[in-house]
Parts: C-alpha cells; structure tokens; sequence
C-alpha cells in the first residue's frame, strides 16, 4: 500500500492534479449545462409576469379572468377597452372538448387496434400513419384547414363561414390524435401478458378481454393519454388561429359554427396589432400567463399520473422487463407501403366523402350481422360473444379506417396540388408580388439557417444535461427538479416560446427581429427532446463497461468520452434530428422573433430577419389573395411536409443502423 | 390402464422456422395427474399449452396433427378455441391474479360464460375457494385486491379461478415454482384432492415433484416424448437410456 502511494504520488503527480481539476470542472461545466432548462422556464415565468403585471394591477385578477368582454383594442381606435379574459378561456375549453370528442374515440379505438387486434403486417403501417400525422407541422394542418375543411364545412352545412369552432375542433383533434394514440398505446402494451392470458384461459374472446381485463388495467395511462392529448389541444396555436374566425365571442352551445377566439389565437393574432408598451400588449401578457398555468396544471397532472403507473409497475415484485422504446424503427420498412395505401385510402373515401362510406360500412356490417343471427339461430353463448367481438372489432376497425384516410386526404392534397406549383424556378428563386410568383429560395435557405442554429445551441446543452443527468448524479431532489424543468418546458406551448423569444431576446437584449433571437428560441424549444433522446441513448449502454473502463484506471470523464459517448452517437444523433424535424415545421416560435415575409435576399448575418417555409406557408395562405397564391402556398407546404418528412427517415435510417450494430 | 381422456396424434409445432414439438403421439388418462419433466427448452410447456389451444394467441405458430378429448379434435375446423378453453383450467407458472378483488377474479369465468345472477355467483365463489383450500385465509377479505395475497395464495386464487368455469382438465404450467416450500406443499396437497374431480396435467421442472404427486410421467427431449408411462415404472426403471440420465441427473 505504502509503496504503491509513495511510487504513484512522486511519479506522476502533476497529472494527476491536473487530471483531477479537469474532471471537477468537467462537471460544474455539465451542472450548469443541466440547469439551462430550469432557468429558462423560472425566465419564461419572469418576464411573462412582469409584462403581464401592468394589466392584472389596473384590472385586478378576478376581473382579468372573469370579464366577459374582450375588446382591447378600444384602446387605439377610441372607445372604452375591455379586459376580460373570459370568452377567451371558454373558447380554448370549448374547442378542446369539442376536439376530445372526436379524437379520444379515434386515438383509443386506433390504439386498442394497434396494440391488441392488428396482425404485424397492419400494425408495421398503421403505426407510421400515426407518426406521420403527428410529424405534419401545424402550419399545414391549418393551411388544409383553410382550404379545404373549411370550404368543406361551407357548402355541406350551407352557411356564410366555415371558419369557426367546428372548424378548429375536427382540425385539432387530427392534431391530438397522435399523442393520444400512442400514450395510450404504450399504457395498453404495458398490461401484462399473462393478465390476457389468464382470461383467455378461462374461455373468454379476445373482446371480452380487453374490455375485462386489458382496458381497466391500462385506465390510468389512458387517462393520461387523453389529458397529454387536451394539453397539445390547448397549446396549439397555428392550426387554430387559421380556422377559428378570431372573434372574442362567447362560446354558444347552439351555434356550433360560431367564430371564436382562443387564447393561443389571441395572442397570435394581436401581439402584431397591438402597440408597443400599450395595455393592450400587457393584456395579451396576461393571457399568456395564464395559458401557462393551465398548460401547466394539464401537464402535471399527466406526469402524476403516468408516475403513478411506473410505480406500481416497479414496485410490485412481478415484472420489471425493460420496453424497447417505441419509435417507428420496426415499421420503417413498411412506410412507403403504408403511405401509398394510405394515399390509395384518402383518394377514396375523399371522392365518395368521408360520411357515405362509413354509412355504408356500418350498414352492411349490420345487415350482415343480422343475417347471420337469422341463419345460424344462436343458441349458444360462445357464438353471441363471438358475434359481441365481431360488431366492437369492426368499430374498432372503422375508427383505424378514418384516421388512416384522413392522413390519405391531407397528404393527397399536397401531394397533387404542391406538384404542380413545384419547378425548379419555385426552388431557387426568390419571391415576386408577394410571393405570388417566383419561388421560395430564400424560405428553404432560412429555415434550414434556423434549425442549424438551432440545433448547433441545443444540442451541446442538451448533450451536457443528459450526460450530467445519467452519469454525474444519483436520482435525487436535484434531478427531480432539472427533469421537471425539462417536462415543465417540453409542455410549453410555441406560441408562449414565441412570446418569450419576443421578450427576452429581441426586445431585452435588443437584437431586434433577427435570426439569431429565432435559432435560440427554437433552440430552446427542442432542448427538452435532446435530454431525452440523450439520456435514452446513454442509458442503452451497459453499466459493466463504465465499470471495466474505470477498473482500468480511467477517470470518470475519460470513461464518458472513450466508452459511453461514442456507442450513444447514433442515439444522440436521431434525437437531434428529430429536433431539427421539429422545429423546422414550427412557426409560432419564429412568428415575432426571426421570420419576415417576402424578402429578395438571403441574412447577411444573424442580427438580420430571414424568411421561413412555414412562416411564407401562413402568411400566402392568410394574407395574399388569388389563386397563384395558392397554387404557391401548395408547392411551400409540400417542399415543407417533404423536408420533415426527410429528416424523419434519415432518423430512422440511422435508428435501423444502429439496431443492427449494437451487439448488447 | 385407465380411461383415456385425452389423445394427441402425430402432433407436430412450429414457430416460426423453428420445430417445437416433433411428432407427439400421446395418451393422458382421465381422473389422474399426469407430469411432463424434463430439461427447459423440451417443449413440455409448449405441449400443454396445445390442450387448451393457447399457442393459437402467438402469430407465427403453426400446428398439425390432432388433439382428441374424448371423440372431438379440438384442432378440426371451425371448433372455437373459446369454447375449447372453458372445458379446460390453466394456471401459470407465475401466479396471475387480475388486478381486481378476490372475488371478482373467481367470477370473471363464470361472468364470461354469461351466470349474473348474484345468488349463483356467491355459491361458485365459496365452492370455488373450499376447494382451493383458500376459502379460510380469504372469506374475510373478498372485496379485497388479489394483489394483496401472498404469492402462494395467489397461485391457489388462481387454481380457484380457472375451478370456477367447472372445467374437466386442469393444466399447471409449473405452478410451483415461484413459491417457497411451504406454498408448494399446499399446492401439492391440493392436486392430490382435486384429482378426484378433475384431470391434471402439471408441467414441472422439479423431478421429486413430479414423483411425489403424479400417477403417470412423460419424459420429453428437444420437442419428442422419449417415454411415457406411469410413474413409478418411469422413476425405477426406465426404459429409455436418455430418460435413464435424466432422471439420475446426468444432465439437465
């Protein structure tokens, strides 16, 4: 012992010192790295309270939140403002229920399907049909909604506007699907085999298993499900502010058509409007704030719940297996077969409407039934539970059938109607009479400027969180605290990540509208995403070879740089593009802080503004009249879905790879 | 020998690419507890698993050859699994009580085959626990969640429940062993007495297990039946080289 000290100490003593302040600063670097998304939710609070402040003085609270009227604009056009939150609020609620009641239908039906009923061949393409439609940004969720549903809306139920509340529902619920689907998907799968296998046992059809025993066991994360799936309800802001009609009326059960105003749409809409430094802006502040706190509440609420399940999950003795993470890597093959189908499917259903043919479905499938009780005469049970299973399978099926065409009716659209529009003068020139003619060059230069920047900000601090999340700290008070701060600011609707961007960077640190204040913010939004995907890559590597690596002498930080890091790369690296993916179909964000309209040239450098795909998208479809702009707003939201697209099978590709080397 | 319950002629399974079970020609008498041994991976469970037609819930497998209970191949055309599977308990390797309470777990069978009335259902329950030999430990607590029961009480729940459906077969897929001693002893008991009523078929790994409570003991071998027979004919002397190791525990 005393040998081996004296050598080591006079050998080698220097680098042993410096070995050792490298590995201190080592991690108070990574520390701060990881509290990079708490400071930012404590800063989003800060400033949005502050701004907010002004109004919730001069109107009180209680009257902020419960004033039935919402005129602030009095204030500039020279009549008495009026600051009440309310019809704001009932709109936001009356929209998501109305979205639930079409999408929690939907998403539990097609979850059920998926994770219960479906063969491996349908499940490999019902599967990426769902993660396409959660990868369609919302921008162009709402440019279909205006050209289509809501034109749709117009002729069939013959009225003046098919802008209003339905309008923003059925479009929202689309929205929602996903989230839905998948979380509940995952809760169902997590039942236990031998749950199912017990009550099969004991004679009872598949049906009367899930509704038995499979369903009440997965309640809770259903619950969830459907809670996460109010939350991106709530939050969603271009999608429904472009269908919505944006009119501060209160909710009327009766008028299902009515415009409204939500309080997403609000602030998108009006923070334009409303001059600087007016209480007209410290009120859409307020609105922002408490936007915040619901979505906040939702998504606490959810992560209870979802708690809760791990718990019991981990704490009964019977099972801890680990789940492959869900992503779409088994189905990769298939999309392309999904995606033509699901093309095939929308083609169809679209041309004879959507309504007929589920009429018909559920026609035939009754008169079939209802011969069959005829001919067969039941007498016995096993035959009237079989037929029981038939009947909910086929709803089931039909709720999976419509899902599946609506993605076929939006990407049909697109598709045909963006090719035509697209040259190869559309994709490299720069745009004339507001966009009307010539291209959107400068937009794909911009967006892709964007979410280089920022994935160049988040991905190094994301990296740092995860690697101090998983390697530097046992689970305790403060991991609790930095991974809320990642769940807190993962929930955070664009449109506040837009206001902040707004507040803080351009008007604050004054950088005006410019690029730079737009890659952060988006850089902000999609740090969550870059911890997950980090910490899920981290963790996939085995604990034995940190051990064999600092068995053999390497410090910590050598063992994280020659061991951990390098298998995790292709994690890492599907995780930021997806991120890159995220962000380059979101709008909100970069709505104040980065994007113009129509500009001939490229940033000169970061402080300039820059053009953006999905932010040309909304401003051709909602402000440019004529039909060229619409042929044009066709051709940009296909070169958008087409680059989101992209960047999501480059992950997979990666993903795939991945799989195939890891030998562990 | 006894009355003959159930056949199987020439069964073969696959799953997938992979042979599970070669050529399995078999005959269980009725009223008597019949053990399959041998090492893990020889398809005894997999075999069981053919009696109630569970193997049918798992996408690429494949089955030919027949399954006779009594004159009826439950592998024919157009014969329901479901109907199959209420002549036939299962109980698991690991305990699999529902998560819901004692007494709903024991009518879920019956439920499924359409009793409600609450008089019926009280008397199978009772009947049901008495003859697990649980009814004493639990008839204070019925309303209580069967996830609160120990492990070999939820085992015997379970032997309750598949009970319930009044089945004539009872398999046991290793039912023993995640329990300790103690609770294998009781389960074992338990065999003894339900043998008078039912049919068991029991899947063991534990050869002392298989001697002490079966009547009759198929050896199987990377998906063939070596030998069959009863067991103490098996145990003292066997007539087959490879069942001769195993049961010496030359390997295994």
């Amino acid at each position: 012992m005393i040998l081996m000290d004296s050598k080591k100490s006079g050998a080698v003593p220097l680098q042993k010192k410096s070995g050792r302040l490298t590995e201190q600063s080592v991690k108070y670097t990574l520390f701060i790295t990881a509290t990079v998304t708490v400071v930012t939710i404590f800063a989003i609070l800060f400033f949005l309270l502050q701004s907010a402040y002004p109004i919730l003085e001069q109107e009180g609270v209680w009257n902020f939140l419960t004033g039935s009227n919402w005129k602030p604009e009095g204030e500039i056009y020279g009549f008495p403002a009026q600051y009440g939150a309310l019809p704001l609020l009932a709109a936001s609620v009356a929209v998501t229920i109305g979205a639930m009641a079409l999408s929690v239908p939907l998403g539990i039906g097609t979850a059920i399907f998926i994770s219960e009923i479906a063969t491996d061949r349908i499940r490999s393409i019902i599967k990426p049909v769902v993660e396409l439609l959660a990868g369609i940004p919302s921008v162009v969720y709402g440019f279909f909604g205006l050209v289509i549903l809501v034109n749709w809306l117009q002729v069939s139920f013959d009225i003046a506007s098919g802008e209003g509340w339905l309008a923003a529902s059925i479009l929202l619920a689309i929205m929602a699907l996903p989230t839905i689907t998948s979380v509940a998907e995952d809760a169902i799968k997590a039942v236990p085999r031998e749950f199912k296998e017990g009550s099969l046992a004991l004679g009872a059809t598949k049906w009367e298993t899930i509704k038995k025993v499979t369903i009440p066991s997965a309640l809770s994360g259903i619950t969830a499900a459907i809670i996460l799936g109010i939350g991106r309800a709530i939050g969603e802001t271009m999608a429904v502010m472009m269908v919505i009609g944006n009119s501060a009326l209160m909710p009327s059960l009766k008028e299902p058509f009515m415009p409204l105003k939500t309080l997403t749409s609000a602030i998108a809409v009006e923070m334009g409007e409303a001059p600087y430094g007016s209480m007209w802006q410290h009120g859409l502040y307020g609105v922002a704030v408490l936007l915040l706190v619901i979505v906040f509440i939702v998504n606490i609420s959810s992560t209870f719940i979802l708690g809760k399940i791990k718990e019991k999950h981990t704490a009964s003795k019977s099972r801890k297996k680990k789940r492959v993470s869900p992503l779409l890597v088994q189905q990769a093959k298939h999309l392309g077969k999904g995606v033509i189908g699901v093309i095939v499917l929308g083609v169809l259903l679209y041309l004879f409407s959507i309504v007929v043919i589920i009429l018909i479905l559920v026609g035939i499938a009754g008169i079939w039934t209802a011969k069959k009780a005829v001919v067969r005469r039941i007498a016995d049970r096993v035959k009237i539970a079989r037929m029981t299973e038939r009947i909910a399978f086929g709803f089931i099926t039909s709720a999976v059938v419509v899902t599946a065409a609506l993605l076929g009716i939006i990407l049909y659209h697109i598709t045909v109607n963006g090719a035509a529009a697209i040259s190869w003068e559309f994709l490299t020139s720069p745009p004339r009479n507001l966009g009307r003619e010539g291209g959107i060059f400068p937009a794909i230069v911009g967006t892709l400027l964007l979410v280089g920047g920022a994935i160049t900000f988040a991905l190094p601090l994301g990296m740092g969180a995860a690697i101090y999340l998983t390697e530097y700290t046992r689970e305790g008070k403060i991991t609790k605290i930095i991974r809320a701060g990642a769940e807190l600011l993962n929930g955070t609707p664009s449109i506040v990540f837009g206001l902040f961007g707004l507040t803080f960077f351009v008007l604050y640190l004054g950088w005006g509208i410019s690029m730079l204040a737009g890659q952060i913010t988006l850089g902000l939004m999609v740090l969550p995403t870059v911890i997950r995907t980090t910490e899920e890559a981290l963790k996939s590597v085995p604990y034995g070879l940190r051990e064999g690596s600092l068995a053999l002498g390497a410090t910590k930080w050598q063992t994280i740089k020659k061991v951990v890091l390098p298998p995790s790369i292709p994690g890492v690296m599907t995780g930021a593009i997806l991120s890159i993916g995220r962000a380059a179909g979101e709008t909100a964000p970069i709505l104040f802080t980065a994007a113009v309209f129509s500009q001939r040239f490229l940033p000169n450098s970061v402080f300039d503004p820059v053009m953006a795909l999905p932010y040309h998208l909304f401003v051709l479809t909602t402000n440019v009249p004529g039909a060229d702009a619409e042929t044009n707003a066709y051709g940009t939201a296909l070169v958008l879905v087409l680059l989101v697209a992209g960047l999501y099978l480059a992950a997979i590709a990666i993903r795939n790879r991945y799989i195939k080397s890891m030998k562990w | 020998m006894k009355d003959i319950l159930i056949r199987t002629e020439n069964l073969n399974l696959w799953y997938g690419d992979k042979q599970a079970l070669i050529d399995i020609t078999m005959e269980v008498p009725g009223n008597m507890i019949t053990a399959l041994i041998g090492p893990s991976g020889c398809g005894k469970s997999t075999l069981l698993r053919c009696f109630n037609r569970m193997n049918d819930i798992i996408d690429d497998c494949r089955i030919e050859g027949s399954v006779f209970f009594g004159e009826r191949n439950i592998y024919e055309q157009g014969i329901d699994p479901v109907e199959i599977r209420k002549n036939v308990g299962m109980v698991f390797q690991k305990p699999n009580p529902f998560p819901k309470s004692v007494y709903d777990n024991v009518a879920y069978g019956p439920r499924v085959q359409g009793i409600e009335a609450k008089k019926n259902l009280d008397r199978i329950v009772e009947q049901s626990l008495h003859d697990a030999a649980l009814w004493d430990e639990v008839s204070d607590r019925l309303q209580e969640s069967a996830m609160g029961l120990s492990g070999g009480q939820q085992q015997r729940l379970c032997i309750a429940r598949a009970l319930a459906i009044q089945p004539e077969v009872i398999l046991m897929d290793e039912p023993c062993s995640s329990l300790d001693p103690i609770a294998t002893a009781k389960i074992e008991d338990l065999m003894g007495e339900l043998k008078k009523n039912y049919t068991v078929i029991i899947v063991t790994h534990n050869m002392q297990q298989a001697a002490r409570v079966s009547d009759y003991t198929g050896f199987m071998y990377l998906g063939k039946l070596i030998e069959f027979g009863e067991t103490k004919q098996i145990f003292e002397s066997p007539q087959e080289q490879l069942t001769e190791n195993y049961i010496t525990g030359r390997f295994g």
